[in-house]
């Protein structure tokens, strides 16, 4: 919990962080690989020596450059809680450097010092079976509670608004994944939320969640070729890659046997936990295969 | 009932495979009603068809949210009358009833496995949604407050987001920075820059010191061509006082090398000396001295100051009345003049001290001087 709490500081001071950031090149030889991670950083070693032989010869000083650009460019688009693509990486911060095993050595690298120095996670969004989709998001990886504790800077209108989410991932969940927008309206009308009319905490709340929750990835919205009674197109909402890197499948279902005063149960929540370590496993084989 | 969607599919060919239907019909053991193909093709029998398709959809229809649970299995009834149905039709008429028939029982079974759970504890929606209002309005009695705020902490608590940084200097630009490169651009361009401009400039300074250097030298010559004469007499110019000033400087660095020597003389040979003191300044030629003659302390170097002003002018205007001034006039080239404030250069003429190895008088213009050796 020791380091815990020093990569909580390094997170309450994340400006001195990114120069910190830019001095410590050395740092990541020295860096002891846990088990998973082993096969890994010695392939990225590999990797990184056949860079250095490879025709275009890109100076370590450049790597480094290229290394802080990515992370500076990651850190801008997540205050909007935008995903960052690769290929807005490739064509933003790479530009002439098109080297494919160059820029995984630079995401390597990325991933190692976002872990590092800032205690996030720079993780790879799976889409169904395909393990590699492109698209990162920056998860926090203090747990809860020091997080809570130290480093939380969300105001009582962002708590708001989380809950919002939590409810209707909750119904998400509960319903297999998947929810009409018409009966997720109809059973958020009942906690207040009216069609049409400006809602007292969230304001134009259906934008809300028709624009800016599905912009955020926290859920995904679906056209289905049905269509509801008055005769408008239906969405289904299904839950977003953010929620699953954020909240995670276990959390939301513990959220909802919460609602319902009880625990969740042990062996369901195992289930997921596996199943869910397991997707992260195959992906991270899958991206260092694509690289 | 394979057998049965083959079928459905081409509603063409219909007629074609009613004699499959019929084969099947004798090969499936619960039906074992008979139809002929007059018996099938009769219009009173085909509205009769026509009516209970109609039926079956419409009941369909009322029971759905019934039928969409996924413990009810009468999806599977409907399913089965409609596939009895479907043996006693013969035209495109029913068969297009019964392509619509079997689009609503997809439909239906589509919705039906959505909400198979796959999970080990089946919760409902609306059971949620119900546990999550009584946890925000605890007071149902109350007009609708909803607390979002509470339960909100609780959930916020399960987001593992990144915190959101705001800097003072502004939000955080996506565009890579292109500082460095830019900044050594400009380095090397200002380099140039600065070589031109360093050639062109003149140095009027630089030249005035030069022509000092002559003027001092003219001095000397009519100094020479003089060899003695009254120090004021020589200095003055009736029709400048900058020019007299000048003159005095000149002299002054004459002194100053030893090559002109100032003395007081009793006997005067001005023709026009007044009431003033018999002895007055003169000025006259002399060998300037040599270096051994410094070490060995023969000679010494003395200083004295001369005041000057316009006063004074006036008075040797009034003593030298007429006459043309010994060391003509110079020519002044007012482009030349830079005021002492602008000039770059560190050489100064407006103060020099001047040490003179014999002689009391040490000149300099426009000082003020108390000291002051008439």
């Amino acid at each position: 919990s020791n380091s815990n709490k020093t990569t909580c500081l390094s997170q309450a001071n994340i400006m001195s962080s990114q120069r910190r950031g830019r001095k410590r090149p050395d740092s990541d030889e020295e860096e002891e690989p846990t088990p998973r991670k082993r096969a890994r950083v010695s392939s990225s070693q590999a990797q990184s020596q056949s860079t250095s032989t490879s025709s275009h010869r890109v100076s370590e000083e450049e790597k480094e450059l290229l290394i802080s650009e990515v992370i500076r460019y990651s850190l801008a688009q997540d205050v909007h809680k935008n995903p960052i693509k690769r290929e807005d990486l490739t064509k933003n911060v790479f530009k002439n450097h098109k080297d494919r095993k160059l820029i995984g050595y630079v995401l390597d690298q990325t991933k190692k010092k976002f872990a590092e120095i800032f205690g996030y996670e720079f993780r790879e969004v799976s889409k169904g079976d395909k393990k590699t989709s492109g698209v990162f998001i920056l998860r926090n990886m203090i747990n809860s509670e020091d997080r809570v504790k130290y480093i939380d800077t969300s105001t009582e209108h962002d708590k708001q608004e989380r809950l919002l989410i939590m409810i209707i991932l909750g119904m998400i969940s509960i319903n297999n994944n998947s929810i009409d927008n018409d009966i997720l309206f109809e059973q958020l009308h009942r906690l207040g939320l009216e069609s049409g009319t400006l809602h007292p905490v969230f304001g134009e709340w259906e934008k809300l969640i028709e624009t800016t929750f599905t912009k955020q990835k926290y859920i995904e919205k679906h056209k289905t070729k049905e269509q509801s009674k008055s005769g408008k197109v239906m969405y289904v909402y299904s839950l977003g890659d953010r929620a699953k890197v954020e909240i995670g499948r276990r959390n939301i279902q513990e959220f909802v046997a919460n609602m319902f005063g009880e625990q969740l149960d042990p062996v369901q929540a195992k289930a997921i936990e596996m199943e869910e370590e397991k997707e992260r496993q195959e992906q991270e084989q899958a991206s260092q295969d694509h690289d | 009932m394979q057998a049965h969607r083959q079928v459905e599919d081409d509603s063409e060919e219909e007629e074609e495979e009613e004699e499959e239907v019929e084969e099947e019909v004798e090969e499936e053991e619960e039906d074992k009603v008979q139809y002929d193909e007059k018996t099938l093709k009769d219009p009173s029998l085909r509205r009769n068809l026509r009516l209970q398709y109609r039926d079956l959809i419409l009941s369909t229809q009322e029971q759905k949210s019934e039928l969409i649970r996924p413990e009810s299995d009468g999806l599977l009834k409907v399913l089965k009358s409609g596939d009895m149905l479907f043996k006693q039709v013969s035209e495109t008429r029913e068969g297009a009833m019964d392509a619509e028939f079997l689009a609503n029982i997809t439909q239906i079974g589509l919705e039906q496995t959505r909400r198979i759970k796959t999970t080990f504890k089946n919760y409902d929606v609306s059971e949620f949604i119900h546990h999550i209002r009584r946890k925000m309005n605890p007071d149902e009695e109350q007009t609708k407050q909803y607390d979002w705020a509470t339960l909100g902490a609780h959930a916020s608590s399960l987001f593992q987001t990144t915190p959101s940084v705001q800097f003072m200097y502004g939000p955080l630009n996506a565009e890579p920075i292109q500082k460095k490169v830019r900044e050594k651009k400009v380095r090397a361009k200002e380099d140039k820059a600065e070589l031109t401009r360093g050639t062109t400039i003149t140095n009027p300074q630089a030249d005035q010191g030069a022509e000092t250097t002559t003027r001092v030298a003219d001095v000397h010559h009519h100094l020479g061509s003089l060899k003695k004469a009254d120090f004021y007499q020589f200095i003055f110019n009736r029709d400048s006082f900058s020019q007299t000033v000048e003159n005095l400087f000149h002299t002054a660095f004459l002194v100053k090398e030893g090559l002109a020597r100032t003395a007081t003389d009793d006997t005067s040979s001005s023709s026009s000396s007044s009431s003033s003191s018999s002895s007055s300044p003169t000025v006259s030629l002399a060998d300037a001295p040599e270096e051994g003659d410094y070490t060995n302390k023969r000679a010494k170097k003395r200083q004295c100051v001369v005041k000057f002003d316009m006063r004074m002018f006036e008075t040797l205007q009034k003593r030298f009345p007429d006459g043309r001034a010994i060391i003509p006039t110079r020519k002044t080239d007012p482009s030349l003049y830079i005021h002492p404030s602008l000039s770059t250069t560190t050489t100064s003429t407006t103060t020099t001290s001047t040490t003179s190895s014999r002689g009391k008088k040490r000149a300099a213009p426009e000082s003020d001087d108390d000291d002051d050796d008439d």
